[in-house]
């Protein structure tokens, strides 16, 4: 202790190895690394004790215990719900898995969707012989006069705020026009023998051309029903579809836009729903969101894929994981929206082998795209001046939108409405 | 120039005039004659008609805060749509206490009572009790009853839900259970009843009103499940001269109602009862509450009914309330006819039913002398089913089935014309 008289002796000792440089600087931003480092490790040194000095410069024992230094984990185990993704995982697996989700968009849209589910589509772009039988056969009293009340509140009347989001409105349309539908609960009783699940979950998975294929999610809310929907397509037609060869799009990989996956379930099919469920047979698959005409593709795929994984999952569970064809055919619907286009998808399930492209196809029916009334409309735009200049500024000239006081009646097309009541109807009507 | 040289010739200080001297000397002049003609006729002079006297608009005495308030009420009084008499009572921000359906505070009904001038008498009224034992009723519940059952199972055994928080799920389930139930009832009802078939339903919906209570402004916003709305209105349960239910008066309350957790905030009141005005079904029918909170928690404190209580009648006075505003009553014009609606609380396993009679909307101090008051009737919290043990339903209870049935098929009352 002899040696240094007071603590500023000891410190200018030890500090004087280093380059000089001003605490203060390192306030300063932009200050390169080293330097910074240097200064840290300066200021670290200038607040040490005394004894500490001493004892690391004579390479003495602590006169004082120091505590143990303990790293605190900033999860919990018990509330963390992470997942190890690597090797380590169970369910890991070398050969990689193509994961279909909500969120996934097809490149190219409902073309990509056929090869992945190896179906013919069917129909020209119209909905099946029987359904269309029944949109001309079926009538609720006051069609029209009803069918625009429902959709003047879902547009106009709904909420607080003056512009009313597609999300919300989306929801409210279908669910309006469900409700007009079960206005023929007396006449066709079936209905009655239904369920709807909101929010359900559902995921299958096959092969095809060795890549193994997932769909999983959430897509939208499904009707279930007791009973199986009836095959839209005799057996001639199913016998004919093993002459259709499926459109590929070389050299894009069919594969393309699916996420990839090593930690996936073998053969995981999972209908959403445990087993003794009184409503066993997936009827529609309603799907309401927020999407445009760009998009409009894109979600026709996606509702062939979540419809096609419904009718799947069923199968699988039933006849197993061998690949067969099947003796009776899985039919379900699905109907997308976006609250003013509705696109009607029918999936027919006739067999399982998927693996190979030759066989059997599985059938689908895409109305696409039908427009239940005209959104677009000249909108009122009045110019008006705001702050800035002409020249520098773009808010010089701002349109002023007014909304339409007709909206959600130009042009109503019931037609749409009745191809809806006629989804919803399939299966109960005899 | 003249009065200047009077001044020169008589002088007299500045201070005094002599406008009146001269005006005195000319009338003793008398130019004209002052004989009484004999021509003279008796001409009837109409008595002179002057218009009211008013108080100044802009002193400081209590009659003319009496007079400027009067024109303020005339002017609401006068407008001739909904839409500006409800923004001529909105257009100014003022502090309003925020009134919510659920309530925890401990004695917080009282509060609810005194500012809906609400009585709440237990049992409903006679003709819902007749209505749920007909054999309408009865046949239409038989009918239904596996399918509800059905719908029950499914969404507490069979669906698939994340695993989260357990209070989170329950709700879900609940709220899940409610909608399929409701689809059911109305795939099974609406078609053979006209009232229902021509009734529009908003799922989902913010309904929001205000009103004024001695002074004191209040503003409600509840969210509930399902509205269902009629072209035509539900007929009144009793009549408003009851002296019994509908005239009296309610426990006052003097306090601030911050102590029992109701808060203010300077507003512009907002007056929305599930739709936009313009829309044609402008009668309420019945509404869907979800009762999400902890009712084990509320059952420890002994809260459980108050809370329930509090949600069914401030729930169906703040729609019924946004409702007269839309036909264009307010606090300064009463309602000609009392208006009703029937709410439904429930979790998706208990249910309690409330039927509301909107008697007067004159609350505030200008009608202290109103005599009429708010009535609410109750059922206390019956479950839909006891329990759910080996895939099966363990005492399902039709008597709840019966009564929300009964609800949805009270018929409306045609409109006088």
């Amino acid at each position: 202790m002899a040696l240094f008289h007071t603590t500023h002796q000891a410190a200018t000792i030890l500090t004087r190895c280093l380059p000089a440089v001003s605490s203060q600087l390192l306030f300063h931003r932009g200050y390169r690394p080293e330097v910074l480092k240097r200064g840290i490790e300066k200021n670290k040194q200038k607040k040490k004790p005394l004894h500490r000095v001493v004892e690391e410069m004579l390479g003495l024992e602590p006169a004082i215990e120091q505590p143990p230094r303990v790293e605190l984990p900033n999860n919990h185990p018990q509330y963390s719900n992470r997942v190890d993704f690597g090797p380590e995982n169970p369910h890991y697996h070398d050969d990689v898995a193509y994961l279909f989700t909500h969120d996934v968009s097809l490149q190219e849209g409902v073309k990509q969707a056929l090869w992945l589910t190896k179906s013919k589509l069917m129909g020209n772009g119209q909905m099946p012989n029987q359904i269309q039988d029944l949109t001309t056969s079926l009538e609720i009293p006051d069609m029209d006069e009803k069918v625009e009340q429902s959709i003047r509140q879902c547009r106009q009347y709904d909420t607080v705020n003056k512009f009313i989001s597609m999300k919300r409105y989306s929801f409210t349309t279908t669910m309006a026009l469900i409700r007009l539908c079960s206005l023929l609960g007396p006449q066709y009783s079936d209905i009655l023998s239904r369920a709807q699940a909101p929010n359900y979950y559902v995921s299958a998975s096959w092969t095809r051309e060795n890549n193994v294929i997932q769909v999983r999610g959430r897509p939208g809310m499904l009707m279930t029903s007791k009973n199986p929907l009836q095959p839209l397509a005799g057996l001639d037609e199913i016998q004919q579809t093993s002459d259709h060869t499926l459109e590929t799009f070389y050299p894009l990989a069919p594969t393309i836009d699916l996420r990839t996956c090593y930690v996936y379930k073998d053969n995981y099919n999972f209908p959403g729903f445990h087993d003794g469920y009184p409503f066993p047979h997936a009827h529609t698959l309603f799907m309401y969101g927020e999407y445009d005409e760009r998009q409009a593709e894109k979600i026709n795929a996606r509702g062939i894929m979540f419809a096609f994984a419904n009718a799947l999952c069923r199968a699988k569970l039933q006849y197993g994981t061998e690949e067969m064809d099947l003796p009776t055919p899985f039919v379900t619907q699905c109907v997308v929206t976006n609250g003013v286009n509705f696109s009607y998808i029918h999936v027919q399930l006739n067999t399982l082998q998927l693996d190979s492209s030759d066989g059997l196809k599985n059938m689908v029916w895409l109305d696409a795209d039908s427009a239940l009334y005209q959104d677009m409309y000249p909108p009122l735009l009045k110019i008006r001046r705001t702050k800035g200049n002409r020249k520098t500024d773009r808010r010089y000239i701002r349109p002023l939108v007014r909304r339409d006081p007709e909206l959600g009646c130009r042009e109503l097309d019931v037609d749409v409405f009745r191809k809806f009541l006629a989804c919803y109807l399939n299966g109960a009507v005899n | 120039m003249a009065a200047s040289m009077c001044r020169r010739v008589f002088p007299l200080g500045r201070k005094f005039t002599r406008f009146t001297l001269q005006n005195a000397c000319q009338s003793t002049r008398c130019t004209y004659s002052t004989a009484e003609t004999s021509t003279e006729t008796q001409v009837e002079v109409p008595e002179a008609k002057y218009p009211p006297i008013v108080p100044p608009l802009f002193a400081k005495t209590a009659e003319t805060k009496e007079y400027r308030t009067k024109l303020i009420i005339e002017g609401i009084n006068d407008k001739p749509t909904a839409t500006e008499m409800i923004y001529e009572l909105s257009k100014r921000q003022s502090w309003h206490y925020n009134i919510f359906p659920r309530c925890f505070h401990y004695s917080f009904l009282d509060l609810y009572k005194h500012c809906m001038k609400t009585v709440i008498v237990e049992d409903l009224p006679k003709q819902i009790v007749e209505l749920a034992n007909s054999p309408s009723v009865e046949s239409a519940a038989e009918m239904l009853k596996p399918h509800v059952m059905d719908c029950i199972l499914q969404q507490q055994l069979y669906v698939y839900r994340y695993k989260g928080d357990p209070a989170k799920r329950d709700s879900t389930a609940g709220r899940q259970t409610m909608e399929n139930v409701m689809r059911l009832l109305l795939a099974g009802l609406a078609g053979d009843f006209h009232h229902l078939r021509d009734s529009q339903i908003d799922q989902d919906v913010v309904v929001k009103s205000f009103w004024k209570r001695d002074e004191t402004k209040f503003q409600f916003t509840g969210n509930p499940l399902f509205l269902i709305r009629t072209k035509e209105p539900l007929p009144e349960f009793i009549s408003r001269d009851d002296e019994q239910l509908c005239i009296g008066e309610v426990p006052s309350w003097s306090y601030a109602p911050e102590n029992v957790s109701v808060f203010k905030q300077h507003i512009n009141p907002v007056c929305f009862p599930g739709f936009k005005i313009g829309n044609p079904f402008t009668y309420g029918h019945t509404q869907i509450y979800m009762s999400e909170f902890n009712r084990k928690k509320c059952a420890e404190n002994k809260t459980l009914e108050e809370v329930l209580m509090g949600i069914g009648m401030s729930s169906s006075f703040g729609w019924l309330n946004g409702l007269a505003l839309y036909q264009m009553y307010n606090p300064y014009r009463d309602v000609t006819q009392p208006m009703t609606c029937q709410t439904i609380v429930t979790d998706g396993s208990n249910f309690s039913f409330f039927c509301y009679q909107l008697n007067t909307l004159g609350l505030c101090s200008r009608s202290a002398d109103n005599p009429l008051r708010n009535v609410c009737w109750y059922t206390p919290d019956m479950k839909l089913y006891g329990d759910v043990q080996d895939g099966r339903i363990i005492d399902f209870n039709d008597d709840v089935l019966k009564q929300t049935i009964a609800f949805l098929l009270n018929p409306t009352m045609p409109l006088e014309k």
